[in-house]
């Protein structure tokens, strides 16, 4: 038995995406044990979130995930919408879901981008990029903001969509099977991607529920869970869509879940720009949501609960509540606590890259230094989810 | 079996109570069965009834809750855990704490479990005090290997079992618990010496 070393991956390093540190022990390029540490990212959001109103702490989710914000802004307004027992109009659950699916794609878009980066493809970055480009228009043109857009309000929307939005879906919609039908002639029978993907970062099913890996890492080992199907929310039982999977669970599977995944998202937002109901965009309750704008010049009532909303925010009934979305990574929970005040007593996330991440340290074992740049890339983790 | 269904029937306060509850009698004999818990449920309930004290969410549960919960003795964690993971709920989801200062014991664990196959949710719940040690249930679950160094670096919760607890977000020198309801967010209370988190 030779000696072994240890070597530090990170937290500097291009391939680890943010700050992750990974302590290898290797014996000659065999990684005889893997360490994963984190924490350099941690922000105290969930600190942060307690003094904040409600309202507020919307802000706060925005900046865990920032490649899906809309997906964090999501999950915790449904989790205070049920903790309020509110219900938001169907063109509200509408538009939440086409922003979503769509940030879905754009999510997905940088992971294909960056791993196929990491391995030495260089190409398919820029296609990506481009792609994403367009979306990033659509979040700019409903919010103003590009990242951390916080649209997706307690009890609503932060406004109604633009009249130029449809417009910019359909051309996208038109584009895209083009686009991911040059993403699959780059890389599904690339021998290079091929090779350094096939077999390699192996987790099977059961596996993966020990470590609480959930999303495109589930999926790719086989199981079909999607918590869009299996506990929908925001009103998703009313679209067709199908739940991609593969069986092999490793790092070329979830490349093949999430390109499918990225079709099916498509179809979604196809279904909800054509479906998209009239009507109220957030809920009419005016001690949630702020009373349109003209109203303030005419309504001292309306006067009144925008001053009490802006300066005070609204009251939560007390109680805990545990509410999952599917994001690009997986299962996003929000456990949500209130002491029927107008501040979170306690937000907790459960970010998905975090359980991904940590199964790392079962990943790599035997595996090669090089490979482990593969799987790493492959499970898509955000650090600002993991480390809050 | 009409006239014995009447005595199980809510007390009622005022004195023609009786003559109302015999007219009603006839419809209502067919429901006082109560409603009972699921099977997993009885089970798990069967397999630690001391460890156990509220099952809540369900039908014939003892309260209100938005998922399934089980309230837990802290002695008893980790055996109900296992239970409740042999009824099926084998996808580690999430473990987390809330801090409640005013009270005592002052931390709530809270343990999210899932069951894949048939998208159930359940919810695992227990009380510790500050200094007091739960069971790790890493050996269960190595999913629970880093949520529980989280907690304890954030809210001081030990976990005795688990393989590697040391600080998992803060530095290791880190003094305080800040995710705890009294540690200041910003000031120069929480990295005092001599304040309340001196170690």
């Amino acid at each position: 038995m030779a000696e072994t070393t240890v070597v530090n991956m990170g937290p500097q390093h291009p391939a680890t995406h943010g700050v992750l540190r990974l302590v290898l022990e290797l014996d000659g390029e065999t990684v005889v044990r893997c360490v994963p540490e984190i924490g350099y990212l941690h922000t105290g959001i969930e600190k942060n979130a307690e003094h904040h109103t409600w309202q507020q702490a919307v802000t706060d989710t925005d900046r865990m995930d920032y490649l899906s914000p809309l997906m964090n802004n999501l999950g915790f307004c449904l989790a205070a919408e049920r903790l309020l027992d509110l219900e938001v109009p169907p063109r509200c659950r509408y538009i939440r879901v086409l922003m979503s699916e769509l940030s879905r794609i754009a999510s997905h878009l940088v992971w294909l981008g960056t791993y196929a980066l990491d391995l030495g493809a260089q190409s398919v970055y820029f296609y990506a990029f481009q792609a994403r480009e367009a979306i990033l228009d659509m979040y700019e043109t409903v919010s103003g903001a590009r990242m951390n857009l916080s649209y997706i309000r307690v009890g609503g929307l932060q406004y109604d969509i633009p009249p130029q939005l449809p417009g910019m879906v359909e051309r996208f919609l038109q584009e895209f099977p083009r686009w991911v039908h040059d993403f699959r002639a780059l890389l599904d029978d690339n021998p290079i991607f091929v090779g350094r993907t096939r077999g390699i970062g192996l987790m099977n099913a059961e596996q993966c529920m020990n470590f609480g890996v959930t999303g495109p890492s589930l999926r790719a080992a086989g199981v079909a869970f999607d918590l869009r199907k299996s506990a929908p929310y925001s009103g998703y039982e009313q679209f067709e869509f199908d739940v991609p999977t593969r069986a092999e669970g490793d790092c070329y599977a979830r490349y093949a879940v999430r390109l499918d995944e990225m079709e099916q998202s498509a179809a979604i937002v196809r279904q909800a720009i054509d479906g998209l109901p009239s009507g109220q965009w957030r809920s009419p309750d005016r001690k949630i949501t702020l009373p349109p704008r003209e109203e303030l010049k005419t309504s001292m009532e309306s006067l009144i609960h925008h001053f009490k909303l802006a300066s005070q925010g609204f009251r939560v009934p007390a109680g805990e509540v545990y509410q999952a979305i599917e994001s690009p990574r997986g299962e996003l929970g929000f456990f949500v606590a209130s002491d029927g005040g107008t501040h979170p007593y306690r937000m907790h996330v459960r970010a998905p890259s975090y359980y991904n991440t940590q199964a790392l340290k079962h990943m790599l074992d035997g595996q090669l230094v090089a490979d482990a740049v593969a799987a790493v890339g492959s499970l898509d983790m955000i650090m600002g989810e993991v480390d809050r | 079996m009409a006239e014995e269904a009447k005595p199980a029937a809510p007390i009622q306060s005022s004195a023609p109570a009786p003559a109302v509850s015999a007219a009603a009698a006839p419809e209502a004999a067919p429901v006082p069965a109560p409603p009972a818990l699921p099977d997993w449920a009885q089970a798990v309930r069967a397999a630690s009834p001391e460890g156990i004290v509220a099952v809540l969410g369900l039908p014939g549960g003892d309260g209100a809750a938005d998922v399934p919960t089980f309230e837990i003795q802290p002695e008893h964690w980790f055996a109900v855990v296992a239970t409740v993971k042999m009824q099926g709920f084998t996808a580690f989801t999430d473990l987390t704490a809330v801090d409640h200062p005013e009270r005592s014991p002052r931390c709530d664990v809270v343990l999210h479990l899932r069951d894949l196959r048939e998208g159930r949710l359940v919810r695992c719940r227990t009380r510790v005090g500050e200094s007091d040690a739960l069971a790790s249930i890493e050996p269960l679950f190595a999913g629970a290997g880093w949520p529980e160094r989280e907690v304890f670096d954030l809210f001081g919760v030990r976990f005795n079992g688990n393989a590697d607890l040391r600080r998992l977000m803060l530095p290791d020198d880190w003094q305080g618990h800040p995710l705890r309801r009294d540690y200041p967010l910003i000031g120069p209370r929480a990295l005092d010496p001599d304040g309340p988190y001196a170690v």
